[in-house]
């Protein structure tokens, strides 16, 4: 076969590269890893014997106070996590399942938004402006309730949907901003998981076999 | 640092490629912000790392698609600045500076006349080294039509040097 003459120069033609050294190359590295891992001072081990926290579809499922601890089905994957901290039950993981669409094609563009967002965003950061809103709301309705709040859990519970709901709601803006969900129906019947677990949980023996 | 096997894959696939994601990220937004970007592409490879390819050409070209997602999020603004990156930018503006005016410039011109989508194919190809199915798949588009658009590149780029297509 004849070498095509275009080729060699092409090939030829590449610019000079920047060398990186590397010493510098696994400084970088290794700064990269500290930023890459999320801000969580402690996460369970995961047992197959656990207890399987609920799983609520077009909810947020919760965890139980139990050490033995299982992800639901489809939250195995730790790629879509988000964290925060609870008035008193500690560090906290929320786990998202994205969106079921039952549309193949929009499946896939979805599931690509989402676990580049989970990825290469900081995502509490992202939901933040949308907590406060959630959290005023919350205990708005609630001040404004006949009923007397007993529950010593609401600071944690009304965290807990804030977040979840933030998160939810900046994750819809990013899918909007991708094109999605943009009056074409693109989610429409399509249904999220979420899933909760806590350093310092204490359900009160709800939300799972104790 | 290293604990996991596959953290020593990751140090192993950027230590091999790394330069060439740095040229890579260059010719898109040029050094200064090449040299970030690198960094966040660094940021998410660690977060996908159970993802990373065994093979070590997958690999790469894992840690291309990466970069490429990257770039993406820094044409909406999305940006972070790393303060080992100012290293590598100092070094990269020497490296630039020190480059002697070589023979290459015309091809180099002719490449970037071409319609941008052509001339990305044939830098992928002749300046990374990808196959031609490689990049299709980084640049996300089917083979059939980087075919396609490579012999139309090719096509453009013999006229503008004026040289002979080779004989069959």
């Amino acid at each position: 076969m004849i070498p095509d003459q275009l080729d060699e120069l092409l090939d030829a033609s590449a610019p000079p590269r920047t060398t990186i050294e590397t010493a510098e190359l696994r400084a970088m590295l290794s700064e990269a890893q500290t930023a890459a891992q999320p801000r969580r001072r402690t996460r369970r081990v995961a047992v197959v014997s656990g207890v399987l926290g609920l799983l609520l579809v077009g909810g947020a499922g919760i965890a139980t106070a139990s050490s033995d601890w299982l992800w639901s089905p489809g939250l195995e994957n730790p790629d879509r996590s988000y964290t925060y901290t609870a008035p008193t039950w500690g560090q906290c993981e929320i786990r998202y399942s994205g969106w079921d669409t039952h549309n193949p094609l929009t499946q896939l563009q979805v599931d690509r938004i989402i676990d580049d967002w989970f990825a290469s965003t900081d995502v509490e950061a992202a939901a933040a402006p949308y907590v406060a809103k959630y959290l005023a709301a919350f205990e708005s309705d609630q001040a404004e309730s006949d009923e007397e709040i007993t529950d010593p859990r609401m600071p944690d519970l009304n965290a807990w949907f804030a977040h979840d709901q933030a998160l939810s709601e900046a994750l819809h803006e990013e899918l909007k901003a991708n094109g999605i969900d943009t009056g074409r129906g693109d989610l429409e019947g399509a249904e999220a998981h979420s899933q909760l677990h806590c350093e310092y949980e204490d359900w009160g023996g709800e939300g799972g076999t104790p | 640092m290293t604990r996991h096997p596959e953290d020593a894959a990751l140090i192993a696939a950027f230590e091999a490629s790394a330069s060439d994601l740095l040229a890579y990220l260059s010719r898109r937004v040029g050094p200064d912000d090449a040299a970030d970007l690198l960094g966040e592409t660094m940021v998410v490879a660690w977060r996908r790392v159970r993802r990373l390819p065994d093979d070590p050409e997958r690999a790469r070209m894992w840690l291309f698609g990466v970069a490429r997602g990257t770039l993406l999020n820094h044409a909406r603004g999305e940006r972070r600045r790393w303060a080992l990156a100012d290293r590598i930018r100092s070094h990269a503006g020497e490296d630039l500076s020190a480059a002697p005016a070589d023979a290459w410039a015309d091809v180099r011109d002719a490449i970037a006349r071409l319609d941008p989508e052509l001339a990305e194919l044939v830098r992928l190809v002749h300046w990374d080294g990808f196959s031609l199915t490689d990049a299709a798949e980084l640049l996300g588009i089917p083979a059939s039509t980087a075919r396609g658009r490579y012999q139309r590149a090719k096509g453009e780029l013999r006229a503008a040097l004026s040289m002979e297509a080779p004989l069959a």
